[in-house]
């Protein structure tokens, strides 16, 4: 399954090349390193778009599951905004 | 009702049970399942050490993207075919041998016109006259699921109505095929490339009542068979049967050719 493959090590390297910029760059929170990562999952998989139905379907609900704590993290920020106003 | 019950629950003769692959024989098979459980259980290991033990946020991220690999690698896993693709190699092969012989010994030499599923009452089928003519046949409505129907109105308007490789596939696709290049080139490349990913690119060109489709990075090698010749290979099947079915006009397969990786199929429009 070469698509697979294909998908797999996209994946991997943006995750790597991600995650070696924004330490680069002195990084040191958690939440920003997987924003970054929910982001590039969604926007690949949303190009592999030839993904079959039963994977797409899957990795759908990955995916909601990702921007489930993506939220979760925006929902922190807020608070601890609100909370220091 | 008991007896039912009984019947039920009584154990299958081993002759008759099909083997079924436990789990552990198919994660020990496929190499997602490898690659996930060690992503998946080293990144669950080496996130809290990176996190208080090294202190070391980018170095957690690292495992914690290792994690997120990892669980993909194992719904990549679960998504797997059931049936590995050599069996089902083979399974197509072997039913085309068969279709093949049968063609062979009845004498069919007329090339199958695909028809699409409104001029079949159901699933998409080819139709392979029985007696060949210089001109393609003009098919109208088929009410007959049987093997041998007839399709027009003279005597010899007699053919064979067959299941074919690409009518099967189209079980395959959700949405409904559009007849424009971009739609079929998308419905194609879904197929070819996502759910058989036997090729690499589609590439759909039509010109009056002729399409042209180009197939590229093809890993699909067919032998000859005579039923190849008539339907043409596995690929233009596909390709006949998806083009058919947007288009909702009946075609035949008027060309194929293969250099090294790319196939090009030439279709004719006959309605």
């Amino acid at each position: 399954m070469r698509i697979y493959n294909r998908y797999l090590l996209v994946l991997a390297t943006t995750f790597t090349l991600s995650t070696t910029l924004l330490a680069t760059y002195g990084q040191d929170r958690l939440d920003a390193y997987f924003t970054a990562y929910v982001i590039e999952y969604l926007v690949v998989t949303l190009l592999f778009v030839y993904l079959d139905q039963r994977t797409r379907r899957l990795l759908d609900g990955l995916g909601y599951v990702l921007f489930g704590g993506f939220l979760m993290i925006v929902l922190f920020k807020v608070l601890e905004i609100l909370r220091r106003s | 009702m008991v007896e039912f019950c009984i019947t039920k629950l009584a154990p299958m003769s081993a002759r008759f049970r099909l083997p079924q692959p436990s789990q552990e024989n198919r994660a020990k098979q496929s190499a997602y399942a490898n690659i996930g459980l060690g992503l998946l259980l080293g990144g669950v290991v080496a996130t809290p050490v990176f996190l208080f033990v090294a202190r070391s946020v980018p170095l957690t991220a690292l495992a914690l993207s290792a994690v997120l690999l990892g669980t993909i690698a194992l719904f990549l896993d679960k998504s797997l075919p059931p049936v590995p693709p050599r069996a089902a190699q083979l399974l197509l092969e072997s039913g085309l041998a068969n279709l093949s012989g049968l063609l062979e010994e009845t004498g069919v030499t007329a090339t199958a016109v695909y028809l699409p599923s409104i001029l079949t009452e159901g699933r998409p089928r080819a139709l392979i006259p029985l007696s060949s003519h210089d001109q393609w046949p003009t098919v109208s409505q088929i009410n007959s699921q049987r093997l041998i129907v007839e399709f027009g109105p003279h005597p010899d308007d007699v053919g064979l109505l067959v299941s074919t490789p690409g009518g099967g596939a189209l079980s395959l696709l959700d949405e409904r095929i559009g007849s424009t290049s971009a739609e079929l080139e998308s419905a194609l490349t879904k197929l070819l490339v996502g759910a058989f990913d036997i090729a690499s690119t589609v590439q759909v060109d039509q010109e009056d009542g002729l399409v042209t489709v180009r197939v590229g990075g093809i890993r699909l090698n067919t032998g000859d068979l005579w039923v190849y010749r008539i339907l043409g290979t596995p690929v233009a099947s596909v390709v006949a049967a998806v083009v058919a079915e947007g288009r909702k006009t009946p075609l035949v397969v008027e060309s194929e050719a293969r250099t090294k990786d790319v196939v090009t199929v030439r279709l004719a429009v006959t309605g």
